[in-house]
This record gives C-alpha cells, structure tokens and sequence, in this order.
C-alpha cells in the first residue's frame, strides 16, 4: 500500500470538528482527512454526489460518524452505507455524546463497527482516537471484493 | 303438618272409646247379674213346684205302706184297694206292688200291662230299702215314679210299693213361671232323662240327654249360675235348682236365658255409643282438617310459596295474608315487611350499581384520557434526556478539551496562575459531566424495567467492596460482615444500591483510624431489612428526610465531594422493589442507613 486512505469525518459541530482534528493529530496520523458537516454531505460524498462527484473512487479507511445531527442524522447515513453492496465493506465508527444505550443497541443492529460515548476528558478523547486510527487508518485491510461480509 | 294435627286428634279420641268400652262393659256386667238372678229366682221357683210333687209322692207311699193292704196275699183284694186309692188321689196314674225278688205283683192298670214300673227304680229301692224316684215312660207318657219298701213286722224286706205321678203335673208345675223370650226352663231327673221342657216340651221330653254339655255343667258345677250352650245349641245362662230327698238330688230344675237377652240392652246402648262416636270422630277430624287448612296450612303454604319466590330472585312476592294476631299472622306480616325492605334494598343496590357503573365509564374514560397524556408525557421525557445526554455534554466536553489544548501550550505552560485557573476550568467541567450523569442515570431508574431474580447479598457486597478497595487501597478499614440473605430484586439495580451505601459509608468515615464499616441484616416475616453503618461524620437527624432527596446534601463540597444523587438513587431503587428506606445518626458518631427488600414480591 503505497498511500494512505483518507479518513472521512462526519460532524456537525464545529467545535467537535476542531477537537477530533487535535485529537487525530495528537495520534500523528498520516492519512488526509475530509470533514463533512451533516449526514446529507456524508451520503453525498460517499455515493460520489452533487459536490463530490468528481472525487477519486477510492472508499475512505474509516468513516468517523457522529450520532447527533441536523437533516440525516448518523443512523440513517449508517443505514444507507450497511444496505449498500458496493459501500457496505467501509468500517464506521459512531461518535456520540450520548450514553443512551437504546442507540448503542440499534447501532450494531445497523452494521456499526465501533461504537464511542465521546468522554467529557479530552485526553480519554485522545486516547480512543489514537487506537481507533490505528485500527482502522492503518492496519485494518478492507477487502476489496465487495461480496465479503466483513461489516456485518 | 295436617296429618300431624289429625294424628292428634285421634290420639285424644282413644281414651274417649276406651272409657266408651268400659262403661258398656259395666253394664254388660250389672245387666249379667241381673239375669243371673233372675234366673237363679225362676229355677228356685220352678224346683220349688216341683218338690211339692215329691213330697206328696213320699208322704203317700211312707202312710200307705203302714197298711195291712200292702201285705196282702189275695191279689183280688189288693187290687181293689189300690185302684179306690188311686180314685182318691187324682195326681197318680198308678199304684203297684212288687215282690222282693223284682216281679210286679198287683197294679192299677189291667191285666194286659206288665211292665208298669222301672226296673231300675226298684232295685234301686230293694238295694237301699228307702224312698228313690225316677222316670219312667209307660203308655206313650212320661211320669215320675217313687217307691218305697214294705217291711214286715221284724223288719225283714216283703214288697216294694210304688207309685206314677202324672207326667203331665211336672210339665204343668212350669206353667206359673213366666219365661221371657228365648229363655227355657228343663227339668232332669238324675240319670239326665229329660221330664219336662218349655217351650218346645215334644221334642225334648223322655229323651236320656245325660251326655248333653247342659247336663254335664249341671250335674258338676258348684255355682248355682253358669253359662252353657243349651239343648237347642243356644248359648244361655243357666240357673240350676236341686229337688233332693235327703241328699240323693231326684230332679235337676234349669233355667236359661239366652246370652243375647241378657246383654241386648247394654249393646243395644253400647252400640248407640259408638256410632255417636263414630259420627263425632269423623266430624272432629273434618274440624280438624278444616282448621287446620285455614288456620296453619294455607298461610305455611303461601309464606313459603313467597319465600320460594324470592329465593328465586323475584322480590315482588307477597304472602298477602290479613293481619292477624297468630303466630303465622305475625310472621306473615313480618316476612311482607322483610320482603319490602329488601325490594327496596335491591332497588337501591340497582340505582347505586347503575352510578357506580357510570362513575366506572367515566373513570375508565379518565384513565384512558389520563394514560395517554402520560405516555405523550413520557415520550416527551425521553426525548428530553435523549437531548439533554447530548447537547448539555457536549459544551462540557468543549469546555474541557479546549481548555486541555490551551494547557498544552507552551505559552501557558510558562505561566503557573493560568496554568491553575485553565485546571479550575478542567475540573468544573468534570464535575459537570458527572452530574450530568448521574441525573441520566438517576432518571432512566424510573424508567427501566426491572429484572427479578435471585440475588446473592453476601456475593454482591462482597464484589463492590472489592471494587471500592481497590480504587482507595492506602485506606484503613475494618470490615464487619454478617451473613446476609438472599432476596429477589433486580441484580444490577441492587449492586447500584449497595454500591452507593458502602461508598458513602467509606467516604464519610475517611477521617477515622481505623474506619470501621459493619453491614448485617435482619430477617422479618414480611421483609428483609439490610443495613449499613459507619463511624464516621454522621449528620444531624433534624435532616434526615432531606437525605434522600435529589441534589440534597447535608455537607459542603469542600468537605464532601460528591453530586447529592446517590442516596436519591438507592431510595428510587429501593421503592421500586416496594422497599423502605431510611438511617439513623449523631453527627460525629457515625451514621447507618437501612434498606428492606420485601418477601414474596411479585414486582
């Protein structure tokens, strides 16, 4: 592998954006990251869309998905990614401030491959990134035949 | 109850025909004895004619034998004597002589009669050489015959002489009784020939009847009455008569009169009682019947007729009878008068189930309307804290991450006074999240759904006391650990409980050395009470129902760190397994909070 993947960060606030973006660069990960602000964008640049249709056709390594947001919100964007064949192999990782544990639930329900109550501690903040990155930027491989059932 | 009263009746009529009965059978007696002794008198009188021919007999033949005549050899002489005798005594049919040795000598009769005399009679006389008598029939006629012996100068036996009354005399001496109807009247001589009879004298007279039932009784009986069947078969009382000559009975004089005779009085009475009886008893017990249909029968019958009725559910029933002052009257009445209250009780009962039953519509109604509301209500909740999870932690958690960054940089790193007030920020923030937490937590606790089961205490405490040990393991506590009971409840809502007591228990006591911390138990019948106790600071009890109040505490922060949250949570747990909870204390004597799980629970 002679690039690195991109890592897709979906998160409506800016806020959040900023503090993920220090967190991920704490972890000194070397991938390119895209931002995009809602579940809509999300969809759009996955499916390769208004704005992102001219994109490369490379999938990210990860999608960093937030829970919480305006228009479709991130069960809805994991929903569609899961019933997709040809995008159902990108790993997701929920983001959420919430500890409902019904969304925890209905998450994997969905096809979720990660699942992280954002912690109120910044430095646990960091910590969950940096294995997260780890995992799914750098050593985790997925197949490129779609037929494999790797997020299910 | 009719046949009862009719039973009755007729035990009360047995005495009546018992004294009925003996009353007939007094007269009968009294009416017996009076014919007794009429027949007694009548035989008397019948035996008394009779002897009077007896004695004329024995006079003649005793006066006649002191004659010459009697001795006689001239046969001629002798019968000429005799017949002159026998013109002067009219009542004699004959005269005669016999010779010792039997043979008849001279009679009265002609020559062409022989046998004038009874053979038996003359032995009779030869053997006793005195008077004897008896029948003897001659000439198609009965006649009663004596004899008497002749003795010669030395006294030695020469004739017998004797002499035939006129059968028709003793028959003739009966004439003067006066018989009444079916009654008779017999003479016997003592070999049991009949002499004279009336009525009927052809049939019977000269018959030997010696064997007859009549003359058995007559001949052996001491009494002078008895009763027997009589010559004709008829049933008589008798009266018996002896006509004797010196002991030796001669004639037997009977009188009878028939048994009928006797009592037809007393049963013709005894009869008359009874039918008065008969008809009395029949109109007794129709009185009875009458009575008794009208005065128990037929109101028993409509009180149950009515009771039945409204054992049946039909209220509306009525006996209905008059008043009156009987027992069933009164109890008529009183059974009507019950009925109406309870009709009108029913009616009441109706009309008040009919309210309660549109206060129970219009409940439901209520409930339903009210259900709802609460459900919108709950769903809004949720959403709420659904919101409040996010976007309150969110600007906590902004609050704190940035205020970390800022405290990376090398800038602040260089300036001590920021760098203190930047960890104010940090740990602010922290105790925000926290609290936002707990009161998550705290208000799922109402919602979630629990999940009974067997839950081990000892296990448990035993468990969260490890895990508090190990996050504080410079502390020094003695543990004092009873054995606990199982209990049913929610596994992990208990081990919540016993978390937050024994990390109270810990935290509160942190300024003794050594903390001592005892958790016991106490089994009831209904419940199982648990209990946790420090030495530690204590509170004042003046507070004690604030302690378990949402965001209550009874220290400062300073002092006690903590969210005011946990013993908020125990209660709600607690009461959700329909549990108590409450604690005792003195401020600087240490504190202990009890908790029961009840028994049985089916929650």
């Amino acid at each position: 592998m002679s690039k690195l993947k991109r890592i897709l960060l979906v998160e409506d606030s800016a806020r959040d954006v900023e503090l993920s973006l220090a967190a991920l660069a704490e972890c000194h990960l070397a991938n390119e990251i895209v931002v995009v602000r809602d579940g809509a964008e999300a969809l759009d640049y996955l499916f390769r869309r208004g704005p992102f249709a001219e994109r490369p056709m490379e999938h990210p390594a990860v999608v960093l998905l937030d829970m919480k947001m305006p228009k479709i919100d991130g069960m809805e964007v994991l929903s569609q990614v899961k019933s997709n064949p040809e995008l159902r192999t990108i790993p997701i990782v929920m983001l959420t401030s919430s500890r409902e544990e019904k969304d925890l639930v209905e998450s994997y329900k969905r096809g979720v491959n990660a699942y992280i109550v954002k912690p109120i501690d910044f430095e646990q903040f960091v910590e969950a990134v940096k294995q997260l990155g780890l995992f799914w930027a750098v050593l985790n491989e997925t197949p490129h035949d779609a037929s494999a059932n790797q997020g299910l | 109850l009719k046949t009862r009263l009719l039973i009755l009746v007729l035990l009360l009529l047995v005495p009546a025909f018992f004294l009925l009965l003996l009353g007939n059978l007094k007269r009968q007696r009294s009416e017996k004895a009076l014919a007794m002794e009429r027949a007694v008198t009548l035989a008397k009188l019948a035996a008394a004619h009779e002897s009077y021919y007896i004695r004329e007999g024995r006079q003649q033949l005793v006066s006649m034998t002191q004659f010459p005549l009697v001795l006689m050899q001239d046969w001629a002489s002798v019968e000429r004597g005799l017949k002159s005798l026998k013109r002067l005594q009219p009542d004699f049919a004959d005269f005669g002589l016999a010779e010792a040795n039997g043979t008849i000598f001279c009679h009265t009769l002609g020559s062409n009669m022989t046998q004038t005399v009874s053979s038996t009679l003359l032995q009779k006389t030869l053997k006793s050489r005195d008077f004897s008598a008896g029948a003897f029939e001659f000439e198609n006629a009965l006649s009663l015959q004596f004899a008497y012996p002749v003795l010669r100068a030395d006294g030695r036996l020469a004739r017998v002489m004797y002499a035939s009354l006129k059968g028709n005399l003793i028959s003739d001496a009966l004439t003067n009784i006066s018989l009444s109807d079916g009654g008779v009247v017999t003479v016997f001589d003592a070999e049991g020939r009949v002499l004279a009879r009336r009525p009927d004298p052809d049939k019977l007279v000269g018959q030997k009847l010696s064997s007859s039932p009549l003359f058995q009784k007559l001949t052996r009986q001491k009494e002078e009455v008895f009763e027997a069947p009589g010559l004709d078969g008829v049933d008589r009382v008798y009266a018996r008569s002896k006509v004797a000559d010196q002991k030796t009975p001669i004639l037997f004089v009977t009188v009878g009169i028939p048994r009928r005779e006797a009592f037809a009085e007393a049963d013709a009475k005894f009869g008359g009682n009874l039918v008065l009886a008969f008809l009395s008893t029949v109109l007794l017990l129709m009185a009875a019947w009458w009575y008794s249909e009208r005065i128990f029968i037929r109101p028993a019958k409509a009180i149950v007729t009515a009771a039945d009725r409204i054992g049946k559910g039909d209220l509306k029933a009525r006996v209905g009878l008059r008043k009156g002052k009987s027992e069933l009257h009164r109890l008529a009445t009183g059974f009507d008068e019950m009925a109406a209250s309870l009709e009108k009780r029913q009616s009441e009962l109706e009309k008040a189930n009919q309210e309660i039953k549109s206060h129970n519509t219009q409940l439901e109604k209520h409930v339903a309307e009210r259900t709802s509301e609460l459900q919108a209500l709950n769903s809004e909740l949720e959403a709420f804290s659904y919101s409040v999870s996010h976007d309150l932690r969110a600007p906590v958690r902004h609050m704190q991450g940035f205020a970390k960054l800022l405290l990376k940089n090398p800038k602040i790193q260089e300036d001590p006074a920021m760098q203190r007030q930047l960890d104010t920020i940090v740990g602010s923030a922290k105790q925000m999240g926290m609290l936002i937490d707990d009161l998550l937590g705290f208000s799922r606790m109402g919602r979630q759904s629990l999940t009974m089961g067997k839950v081990d205490s000892t296990k448990t405490v035993n468990a969260v006391i490890a895990e508090i040990t190990a996050s504080e393991p410079e502390r020094e506590i003695d543990w004092v650990i009873d054995s606990l009971p199982e209990v049913r409840g929610d596994a992990a809502l208990l081990r919540q409980v016993w978390t937050n007591l024994i990390s109270n228990a810990v935290k509160y006591s942190r300024e003794r050395k050594p903390a001592i911390i005892s958790i016991f138990a106490r089994d009831e019948a209904t419940e199982t009470i648990f209990a946790v106790r420090d030495n530690g600071a204590g509170f004042d009890m003046a507070y004690a129902d604030k302690l378990f109040g949402v965001f209550q505490r009874l220290h400062n922060a300073d002092e006690f760190e903590g969210t005011g949250i946990g013993l908020a949570t125990v209660r709600r747990i607690v009461s959700r397994h329909e549990g108590r909870t409450w604690a005792e204390s003195k401020v600087g004597e240490g504190a202990t909070f009890y908790f029961s799980i009840p028994k049985n629970t089916t929650t």
